[in-house]
């Protein structure tokens, strides 16, 4: 078999598998909107911003893309980026480990709940950033302060979504567990908090977002490094493209910590996401 | 009989205890008194009063703030920029969430710009903002538009998307024109999700105006918290902060009533 031949039939197949399916000329029409959409912006972004002629204020795509790609190179807003995710990740991982804990004592104890119900409905509209001039008082400009306001933004999400997970458990379920024997501990470990699991996932993925605003303010007004940090050191030299890059920069990370933490539950968490169940 | 065990049974349940509603608020107010309690004397003996205020103290900045109309004065304008910034937001968000449930061409060519710009979270757009809107009211308004729009115009699509086919059939069958479909069954049908994004969109955009404020404004609620600082008024920020959370209490509890009574036509789901 010649080279050409091979070429040829892997062409058809791939000709067949695309326009032949009706499914596979699906995909094509997304892809070609897809791209369509950014192209188009591209191009009309790049004419407006030639047409208003204040480049520095409003730069051209190609300038952003100029000034990210340099950015890139040189690895200063990976390292920037580093630091963001740093601090997110600790502040998430200690607020989300205090919202589980309490969120499962509130649902399973009434009297936890009521004691604790008071104060987690009023802190949750405390917005973290109104925090941030006490805490600055009481813990400095170190990397306590940043890292305990992003624990604040996350522990009230997670705490009410796994109350509402313990709240939610079918009570069919439990009553079974009962009597085949389990006791309190068993149901608790074996029925509550398996079936709480998705509400926690999703709680936390809320205040995985919410994280990002916090320790970008937070960084805005007291830090010497990360992205929060890199947008307000440009403003004073008028570095717009700069600025552009980190907001790239951050749109880009969010959206990989939201898909990697969706493959992290697709891959540990399958087993407790919801399923239609017989019991229900 | 059957009835009666039930009635005994229940009213068995309504009898005192920790879990019942008394019980409930009987243990929230030894809770809050407790806490307030112990906050009061850690903050005289222990603590340094003067970044760690006792209650009574931030009581005093409280009233004190009212009756000067300071306070008041800086609530108002942030509730003016929350409601403004809310309300076009939600309007727009619904409005293109809408046309994106309802074309798919509309839907594939929005949604690269709608899922990178929604990870962008509010805040990081101030100084392109303040640059581009002004210092004053402009950037305020553009970063809470921002903070609303994504959240409401998810849930109205999700909210067309997730419509029963059975209906739009049903409809069509009756020889519905498209307008008819469009006003009788996918914005009913949506209305539930449109709210339910706005009452998440407002907490996000009480966050937002605080982050704006403090950054880059000289009034409003944020501004006076991070202000007090310079002056170490710590009892006026924790007022501010008391204010700030009965103002998202109380708004979020209203929302929740018009959203039941109002329109409790259009619960999420039915």
């Amino acid at each position: 078999m010649t080279t050409s031949s091979l070429n040829r039939e892997t062409v058809e197949r791939l000709f067949v598998a695309v326009i032949g399916s009706k499914r596979g000329r699906e995909r094509l029409k997304s892809f070609g909107i897809y791209l369509l959409s950014v192209a188009s912006v591209l191009v009309l972004w790049e004419w407006a911003a030639r047409a208003f002629g204040l480049l520095i204020l409003f730069p051209p795509p190609s300038t952003v893309l100029g000034t990210l790609s340099g950015l890139v190179l040189d690895g200063s807003i990976g390292l920037a980026a580093l630091f963001s995710a740093g601090r997110i990740l600790s502040g998430f991982l200690i607020g989300s480990l205090i919202g589980v804990f309490l969120g499962l004592l509130m649902g399973t104890s009434a009297v936890v709940r009521a004691l604790a119900e008071p104060y987690v409905h009023f802190l949750r509209f405390v917005p973290p950033l109104a925090w941030f001039a006490p805490v600055l008082l009481w813990f400095g400009t170190g990397e306590t302060t940043r890292i305990l306001l992003i624990t604040y933004t996350t522990v009230f999400v997670v705490t009410l979504n796994t109350i509402a997970g313990v709240s939610a458990v079918a009570i069919n379920k439990a009553r079974m567990a009962r009597t085949l024997g389990a006791d309190h501990r068993q149901v608790f470990f074996l029925v509550t908090l398996p079936a709480s699991m998705p509400f926690i996932f999703t709680g936390m993925r809320l205040a995985m977002g919410n994280s990002f605003a916090t320790v970008v303010a937070a960084e805005m007004l007291a830090a010497d490094n990360g992205l929060g940090y890199m947008i307000t050191s440009s403003q004073l030299s008028l570095d717009i493209p700069k600025i552009f890059s980190s907001v790239i920069a951050l749109g880009v990370l969010g959206f990989a910590a939201d898909r990697l933490f969706r493959a992290l539950i697709d891959r540990f968490g399958g087993r407790y996401t919801v399923r239609q169940s017989a019991f229900e | 009989m059957g009835t009666a065990r039930v009635r005994t049974r229940l009213s068995d349940r309504n009898r005192w205890n920790w879990s019942s509603r008394l019980g409930r608020i009987f243990l929230s107010g030894i809770s809050v008194a407790a806490a307030l309690t112990v906050w009061q004397l850690l903050s005289t003996t222990v603590l340094i009063s003067i970044v760690f205020p006792p209650f009574t103290s931030t009581l005093r900045a409280l009233t004190e703030g009212i009756a000067s109309g300071e306070l008041l004065g800086h609530l108002s304008i942030t509730i003016r920029r929350v409601i403004f910034g809310f309300l076009i937001g939600s309007a727009a968000g619904a409005f293109i969430g809408l046309l994106m449930g309802s074309f798919g061409f509309v839907r594939k060519f929005l949604d690269p710009y709608i899922n990178f710009l929604r990870f962008v979270t509010p805040i990081a757009w101030i100084t392109p903002a303040v640059i581009w809107f002004g210092v004053n009211e402009g950037s305020k308004l553009f970063l809470i538009i921002y903070a609303t729009v994504f959240i409401v115009l998810l849930n109205t699509m999700a909210g067309v998307i997730h419509i029963h086919r059975d209906r739009l059939r049903m409809a069509n069958a009756f020889g519905a024109r498209s307008w008819q479909i469009f006003l009788y069954i996918t914005l009913p049908g949506a209305v539930g999700f449109i709210l339910t994004g706005m009452r998440v969109a407002l907490g996000n955009s009480f966050m937002t105006v605080i982050g704006a404020e403090i950054l880059s404004a000289s009034s409003g609620l944020g501004y006076l918290i991070y202000t007090s600082r310079v002056f170490f008024e710590a009892d006026v920020m924790f007022a501010a902060i008391l204010v700030l959370g009965l103002l998202g209490f109380a708004t979020d509890r209203l929302f929740a009533t018009v959203q039941h009574r109002v329109f409790w036509r259009y619960q999420a789901g039915r």
